[in-house]
């Protein structure tokens, strides 16, 4: 193997190497050629200029000729040895050989030259004719061109010595050529080895594949025999079992279906020969039941791969038409790898026995579907105090939450214990008490639903006696939930509706009256009776009759009103209601008519009425209070100016008088005058009072508010009033402790002590004691006149500070006084922020006591105050 | 000043008036009389008096109108006012100033007090 590779890849060798060499001689000969052709073109081109055009219209004369053999003579020599002229018509006008001139060739290639093809050829020299010695030669031909003629007018032909051309060729080419020979040789060599392991592997591959070729006939021959035992098996097998009243079959696990062999009881069967079976591929497939056909080749899948025998049932197609059912029984028989290999089985003839429990299943789903589709629970049961079930259908478990077959011969629950506990000893005697006479029974009752609810059900049944004698209860379960709610429902609001007090009634489009309530009743004076079927326009007054249906019209647009309207009673008394109107729909959103529920507002309105008639006359008198006050400040100011005007002129005149500008007053004179002028200070006071309530009173009055030594203010107080009580022979004391400054209105607290301290001296009789005390705490100054007089009864203490309110002594006793003094006193410390108070045991005497802040006034801003009276 | 000085009196009240004419006499002093607001005005500006006392509640013109229209006169605008009232509120007293009044003197008053206010008006 490797001496065939070696000797083959040699001479492959030396092929390419002469090939190489063969390329490189034949590549010398073309760029000889080409060198060749290429100086006959120069040379043609060169002398153009000195060829004449009689150079090639014929044979040369002989002066002519030694012009040319000098003309070329520097061309002839070295490689060049022969120069050719030729006319267009193929005749040598000229060669450096005399003897060829007049030659004649007329060949294509001279033509084709003149045509504008250059050419060249390797030849003899003297192929053509001609003396010296015959080498070989190139020869080249080229196109003349005289005096710039665009024509050529003959032809040149250069001859060279060959092998001198070649040779020059060669010795450039030939050095690549060895080379590249060297190459190969060194590549040959680098390969070899890897070629020979190459080889080697191949062979070894060789040897391994005519082995195992070998062993492949070997088994093919055992197997040829074992398919020789199994076809003799198979034979008798068949033999065996073409005799069993069943149809047998071999299949092959690829195609399921009795495809490789089959018995001919398939003829009785199935009404196909064994022949007329097999004939179709996939017979089978063709005549299952397509209701079993997937089913049945699941289960092949699955038996084939996990199990030794399996039967299945399906349907067969007869070739009548007949629809059969079989039993399949199939056994998968194992090649002796082990693997699954073929399917042998049985086929029998199941329809008869399928056809019985089918009608038996139907028989029993048709009940079922029967009793399920009651909307109700069906039951059959004992009649004892559990109710043991003997039959009871699922719809019981939408109505209790629990399974039918719990109650299933009481399983887990008793019938019984789902009854509402109230309602079980009812039920008892509800369905005893009609056994006797063997009627259907109809009662209710509630039931304990699992989740915790309470459904109601009416229960209608009958006892029946079954074959074995014994008496049982069948009958029918039914949820009455919803309606008997509902009703519940309905009945409460009926309730509430007849209760009310408002009159809720109902009509339909066309206004005739549908409801009528008690309250409807007692507000218009109609009955239901005569209301209802009536048109409720008998209670609108005819002003109203078009508002009236407007209204209704607005609350069937919009869904619901409010108004106030006037409606007629009965009796003919119109009353004022608020109705409010809604529209009653029906469940496809249609209006069918309006309720309305009414409250009587006469009352109201009248109410209202008189509000408005009050508010009026409150806003007349409260006009005529303001106009009055307006008059009563109006007066005030005019009585101030009146009286004091006229008792300016008394007071000035008096002190005229009394001065002696009008001459000398005598002393019981000046004593008269005294009164004059004290009564005329007394109308001052008065009048000053006066003024000063209605101040106080117009929220006008107002502190000039300064630093005050209420001590000192306590001590000129007590020395105005000290001449009036030494008249009376009363001791006036007065008591003060180092006092603060306070801020207050100098003037208004010396009328204050004024009031206070001649008070005192006035209600005290002869003889008896007045104190003065002025003192302060932390907070307040606090001021005490207290007297030994009458004292004020305890029913007149709170009337005191009343302005013109005189105690009854004041009163009998005459004492004068106007009643205004411990009003102004009052409102004086308020003003000041202070209290004043009395404290008096009918006959002790009296105290009044004054506290005023320190501190509040102290921190006020100086000025003007205006405090409300 | 070596003439008695001359003062205005302005009172509709026929009694006040000659009260007041009468005491400022007596205390030496020139005195014109003027039964209301008008002919108040008239004599203060032919005479030019050194001091007016005017009645506030007078017809025709009252006392206010006629401080007002003294001040507007060149000849009467600087010379002191004391007004006479039986207004006793203090929006009167602030009207009484803002009408152009130096002083001020309730009614009733003792005829000492307006000698003192009168002798103070003018600066003695």
């Amino acid at each position: 193997m490797v001496l065939r590779f070696a000797i083959y890849s040699a001479i492959a060798l030396l092929l390419a190497g002469a090939g190489i060499l063969w390329f490189a001689q034949h590549a010398a000969v073309a760029r000889s050629e080409r060198e060749v052709l290429e100086r006959a073109q120069t040379t043609s081109m060169l002398l153009a200029d000195r060829f004449q055009r009689s150079d090639f219209e014929g044979p040369v004369n002989a002066s002519r000729r030694a012009e040319l053999d000098h003309m070329f003579s520097h061309v002839i020599g070295g490689e060049v040895v022969r120069v050719k002229l030729w006319s267009e018509d193929g005749t040598i006008t000229y060669s450096n050989d005399p003897t060829l001139i007049g030659d004649h060739d007329s060949s294509e290639d001279l033509a084709s030259v003149l045509a504008g093809d250059a050419k060249s050829e390797v030849g003899r020299l003297n192929d053509e004719g001609g003396a010296g010695e015959n080498y070989r030669a190139l020869s080249a031909y080229a196109p003349v061109r005289t005096d710039g003629a665009s024509e050529p007018v003959g032809v040149l032909e250069l001859y060279t010595k060959f092998d001198e051309v070649n040779a020059e060729a060669m010795a450039t080419l030939k050095p690549v050529a060895v080379a590249l020979v060297l190459a190969l040789l060194l590549l040959y060599a680098a390969l070899f080895p890897i070629l020979r392991q190459v080889t080697g592997a191949l062979e070894a591959r060789t040897r391994r594949l005519q082995q195992q070729s070998d062993e492949l006939e070997k088994t093919i021959a055992e197997r040829k025999q074992a398919l020789a035992s199994l076809r003799e098996a198979d034979a008798r097998y068949r033999a065996l079992v073409e005799e069993l009243p069943l149809v047998s079959y071999v299949s092959s696990l690829d195609n399921p279906g009795l495809s490789n062999y089959v018995s001919p009881q398939l003829e009785e069967l199935l009404g196909y020969t064994p022949e007329e079976w097999l004939a179709t591929p996939g017979h089978f497939w063709d005549a299952i039941h397509p209701d079993d056909a997937e089913r049945v080749r699941n289960e092949h899948r699955i038996g084939y791969a996990n199990a030794e025998t399996f039967s299945t049932q399906y349907r067969l197609r007869a070739k009548s038409g007949r629809v059969i059912w079989v039993e399949d029984q199939i056994r998968v028989i194992h090649g002796r790898d082990g693997q699954p290999a073929l399917a042998q089985g049985f086929l029998i003839d199941i329809t008869a026995r399928k056809n019985s429990d089918l009608a038996l299943m139907e028989s029993e789903a048709r009940f079922r579907g029967l009793v399920g589709n009651i909307p109700g629970a069906v039951f059959r049961c004992d009649i004892d105090s559990d109710w043991t079930m003997e039959f009871l259908s699922d719809a019981i478990e939408e109505l209790v939450g629990y399974p039918s077959s719990d109650f299933i011969d009481n399983r887990v629950r008793t019938f019984a214990s789902v009854v509402h506990p109230d309602d079980r000893r009812r039920l008892e005697v509800d369905v005893t008490s009609s056994l006797g006479g063997g009627r259907p029974y109809t009662t209710d009752y509630r039931v304990l639903h699992r989740d915790g609810s309470v459904r109601y059900v009416i229960e209608r049944g009958q006892a029946v006696t079954a074959a074995d004698g014994r008496v049982r209860l069948d009958g029918a379960i039914f949820d009455v939930t919803d309606r008997r709610l509902g009703e519940l429902e309905r009945l409460k609001l009926a309730a509430i509706v007849e209760s009310s007090d408002d009159a809720i009634t109902s009509a339909d489009l066309e206004g005739i009256v549908t409801s009528w309530n008690k309250g409807a009743e007692q507000m218009f004076g109609y009955t239901a009776e005569e209301m209802i079927g009536q048109s409720g326009s008998v209670l609108v007054p005819e002003e109203e009759a078009e508002d009236s249906s407007m209204r209704i019209a607005s609350v069937i647009e919009l869904g619901e009103g409010r108004f106030e309207v006037t409606r007629r009673r009965k009796d003919g008394t119109l009353i004022d209601i608020a109705v409010t109107m809604s529209a009653v729909r029906n469940s496809e959103g249609d209006a069918v008519g309006v309720a309305a529920i009414a409250q009587d507002i006469t009352d109201r309105r009248r109410l209202e009425q008189d509000r408005e008639e009050f508010t009026r006359e409150l806003e007349v008198r409260n006009e005529r209070l303001l106009e009055l006050d307006r008059l009563k400040d109006e007066f005030v100011a005019l009585v101030s100016h009146e009286l004091r005007t006229p008792l300016t002129s008394i007071r000035g005149y008096l002190e005229l008088v009394l001065d002696g500008e009008a001459g000398e007053v005598t002393g019981e004179q000046r004593q008269f005058l005294g009164v004059v002028e004290r009564n005329a200070n007394r109308l001052l006071d008065l009048v000053g009072d006066l003024l000063f309530l209605a101040q106080i009173e117009a929220g006008k009055l107002s502190l000039e508010v300064g630093a005050v030594d209420l001590a000192r203010v306590a001590a000129e107080s007590v020395e105005t009033a000290r001449p009036l009580a030494e008249e009376k022979e009363i001791t006036l004391a007065l008591a003060t402790s180092p006092l603060p400054l306070l801020a207050g209105d100098r003037a208004r607290l010396g009328q204050l002590l004024d009031n206070l301290v001649s008070n005192a001296v006035k209600f005290t009789p002869q003889g008896g004691r007045v104190d003065v005390r002025a003192s302060s705490s932390r907070e307040h100054a606090v001021l005490e006149v207290r007297d030994t007089g009458m004292g004020i009864p305890a029913d007149e203490q709170e009337h005191v500070f009343e302005r013109f309110f005189r105690t009854s002594r004041a009163t009998e006793q005459a004492i004068q006084g106007t009643g205004l003094g411990l009003a102004i006193s009052k409102a004086i410390v308020h003003a000041h922020g202070g209290r004043i108070t009395l404290a008096s045991d009918d006959g002790e005497g009296a105290t009044f006591r004054v506290t005023i802040p320190i501190r509040a006034l102290q921190a006020a801003e100086p000025g003007q105050e205006e405090i409300a009276s | 000043m070596s003439e008695r000085p001359l003062v205005l009196v302005a009172d509709d009240d026929p009694d006040i008036l000659s009260l007041v004419t009468l005491r400022l006499g007596l205390d030496g002093y020139e005195v014109i009389g003027a039964p209301d607001g008008e002919r108040a005005v008239e004599e203060a500006l032919e005479r030019t008096p050194d001091l007016a006392i005017i009645d506030v509640t007078m017809p025709k013109l009252d006392g206010y109108e006629v401080a007002e229209r003294l001040r507007q006169h060149e000849p009467t605008s600087a010379i002191p006012i004391i007004l006479l009232t039986a207004r006793v509120q203090d929006s009167d007293v602030a009207r009484g100033i803002e009408a152009g009044a130096d002083d001020y003197v309730k009614k009733p008053f003792s005829t000492a007090d307006l000698r003192m206010r009168v002798q103070a008006a003018l600066g003695r």
